[in-house]
């Protein structure tokens, strides 16, 4: 009698187990949900709101952004340039022979 | 009597001993001779050497150095090569010299004739800043055309457009500075040679010191177009 009373609650756990399973995973879906839902909508909306106010596109602001970035790393390459430039010149080349 | 053989004993074997020992010295003279121009004709060729490799090295450089022009790699290769070939001509000559001086003067050729590192390795960098502010320059061009229309716009729109106004004018006035700086360093140091280096070892200076002044230029440019955006994207009053 105890062994059919514990085949009879074993199924029932099981369920429970399952519905427990599918309760987490619902919850952890519907935080997803409430947690990236307004960080995706203030995402996109601010810049396009102050984008628009400034009479600017995304695809504008883009543009300038790639153009500045380059401008920048250019930059950058001619201060590389300048160093090495002067490394060179600061070193003498003596003479072989001596 | 025994003094007096033993003192002509020792006059005899000086007598005879100074002129083995003269030729010694001759010999030894004449070999540490050879092994002293073996040993600088060793190091002025790995000295060619040297050159050679940091020429290979500008010349890789070159192919993947971003916004020089064509033109302008061009004749900074051609310089290398030509630089290239003169040393491997010196070489074969320093490998025949068969005397000190012509060896010294031969030598001595591989710095004042060449001037790789003090000359032509830095012109190849100089005229690579230059040309990249030119490059940056355009760029920034377009950045400020595209603030204009922007700015436009929003004027027409009924927003104060006076603060981006003022940055992007500052802007439009630091490209000019910085394309006012770099004009013109390429045409200045192209055709220095190593003999007007060897006279005057500033030969470079300028041409650095507008590359310097037009790369800060441009710096300030970038800024006053970011600030200039900072202003067009400001809520309106």
């Amino acid at each position: 009698m105890a062994v059919n009373n514990l085949h009879m609650r074993y199924p029932c756990r099981q369920l429970a187990v399952v519905a427990a399973l599918i309760a987490g995973a619902t919850a952890a879906c519907a935080d997803r949900t409430v947690t990236t839902h307004p960080a995706a909508t203030s995402n996109v909306s601010t810049p396009s709101t102050a984008v628009e106010s400034a009479g600017t596109s995304p695809a504008v602001d883009a543009a300038d952004d790639a153009d500045l970035a380059e401008v920048e790393q250019l930059l950058r390459d001619t201060d590389a340039d300048l160093t090495a430039a002067d490394q060179d010149i600061a070193t003498p080349e003596g003479d072989p022979a001596q | 009597m025994r003094t007096k053989f033993v003192a002509t004993a020792l006059f005899a074997l000086a007598l005879t001993a100074s002129p083995i020992a003269a030729h010694a010295q001759v010999r030894e003279g004449g070999a540490s001779s050879d092994q002293r121009m073996d040993r600088v004709r060793t190091r002025c060729l790995a000295q060619i050497d040297r050159r050679q490799r940091a020429l290979d090295a500008g010349d890789t450089r070159l192919d993947g150095a971003r916004a020089l022009t064509d033109a302008h790699r061009a004749a900074l290769k051609q310089i290398d090569a030509q630089t290239s070939d003169g040393l491997s001509q010196l070489a074969t000559r320093i490998q025949s010299d068969s005397t000190v001086d012509q060896m010294r003067t031969d030598c001595r050729s591989i710095v004042e004739d060449y001037r790789v590192f003090a000359l032509v390795r830095p012109r190849a960098r100089v005229v690579a800043a230059s040309d990249r502010v030119a490059a940056a320059v355009t760029r920034l061009g377009k950045v400020a055309d595209r603030l204009q229309q922007a700015i436009d716009k929003a004027k027409a729109e009924g927003r104060d457009t006076t603060t981006a106004s003022q940055h992007l004018a500052a802007m439009r006035a630091d490209t000019s500075d910085a394309a006012g700086h770099v004009d013109g360093v390429y045409d200045s140091v192209i055709h220095v040679t190593p003999a007007e280096y060897n006279a005057n070892h500033d030969v470079l200076k300028t041409a650095i010191a507008n590359v310097r002044a037009g790369r800060s230029s441009a710096r300030d440019a970038v800024s006053e177009a970011r600030q200039a955006r900072t202003a067009l994207r400001s809520p309106p009053a």
